[in-house]
């Protein structure tokens, strides 16, 4: 008797906790929701965010969050980043994602070497930024080519 | 049937030929018996339930088997859950540390997009 009652319990315990979870990922603040700071901060992702999906909100809130610790300058950079980090597909975040964390790990000076690197490449004329990204794409492209799908 | 009994009186006969027992022996021998007898009447019971209980685990049944079942599954689909819960969180925290260390960086968002430079970068390091 006791153990049935328990088993009852731990169902119930387990479908609340369910509905909880399932909940709190579907209500996330709607623009208007947002309180006047986080407004402030998320400025430039006004015209998106109503469209936006629960997990990407969540996230933005927790950025929101972070944002008075910044530095004076990190908070100029994410203001002026925002917009067009939401912009981009899922996948093109993904590969940002990637290619930051791999460079993240590079030892201070070639982190400064990129940097340098970065100014000389914005230096070249259009066409060459095109032949090296062609490039790219073309030495990229035998392994990014998808297998033909059995599914 | 009475030659089987003549045969079995004829046994019993031979047996107890010669056989003078003591009163004591006798008396002996009729506590082991007693003795014998009661241990095989409890033994009896106590094998025929671990015989059933076995054979009603093996066909999936018995007594209390359905909420033992029932508390193992849900107690296993609860643990599940917090784990997958315990993950997505995790990894939506790993997203938003990224994200923040990206969008801080002193490199722009293109940097990291464009093809064109990473091809520039392995071109140009040593």
């Amino acid at each position: 008797m006791a153990k049935a009652l328990l088993t009852l319990a731990l169902g119930a315990l387990c479908l609340l906790s369910s509905f909880a979870y399932a909940a709190a990922e579907k209500k996330q603040p709607a623009w208007g929701e947002l309180n006047g700071e986080q407004r402030q901060i998320l400025a430039p992702l006004e015209s998106d965010w109503d469209q936006m999906e629960p997990q990407r909100k969540k996230k933005w809130v927790g950025i929101a969050k972070r944002y008075p610790k910044m530095k004076n300058d990190q908070q100029q950079r994410v203001q002026q980043q925002m917009q067009a980090w939401a912009k981009l597909t899922p996948a093109e975040r993904r590969d940002a994602r990637e290619r930051y964390q791999k460079l993240s790990k590079l030892p201070p000076e070639q982190k400064k070497v990129v940097s340098k690197k970065w100014q000389e490449y914005q230096q070249l004329p259009e066409e060459q930024k095109q032949q090296l990204s062609a490039s790219a794409k073309a030495a990229a492209a035998p392994t990014s080519t998808p297998a033909p799908a059995t599914r | 049937m009475n030659e089987e009994f003549s045969f079995q009186n004829k046994i019993k006969k031979l047996l107890n030929e010669n056989l003078n027992l003591e009163s004591d022996q006798v008396e002996r021998l009729r506590a082991a018996r007693e003795r014998a007898l009661a241990s095989q009447r409890t033994a009896q019971p106590a094998m025929a339930m671990v015989v059933s209980d076995r054979i009603t685990a093996a066909l999936g049944g018995g007594p209390g088997f359905t909420s033992q079942v029932a508390f193992t599954a849900l107690f296993l689909i609860f643990g599940m859950a917090c784990i997958a819960i315990w993950s997505n969180n995790q990894q939506a925290s790993e997203i938003e540390e990224i994200d923040v260390a990206l969008l801080t960086s002193d490199l722009p968002i293109d940097a990291y997009l464009d093809k064109g430079f990473d091809a520039w970068l392995k071109r140009s390091s040593p």
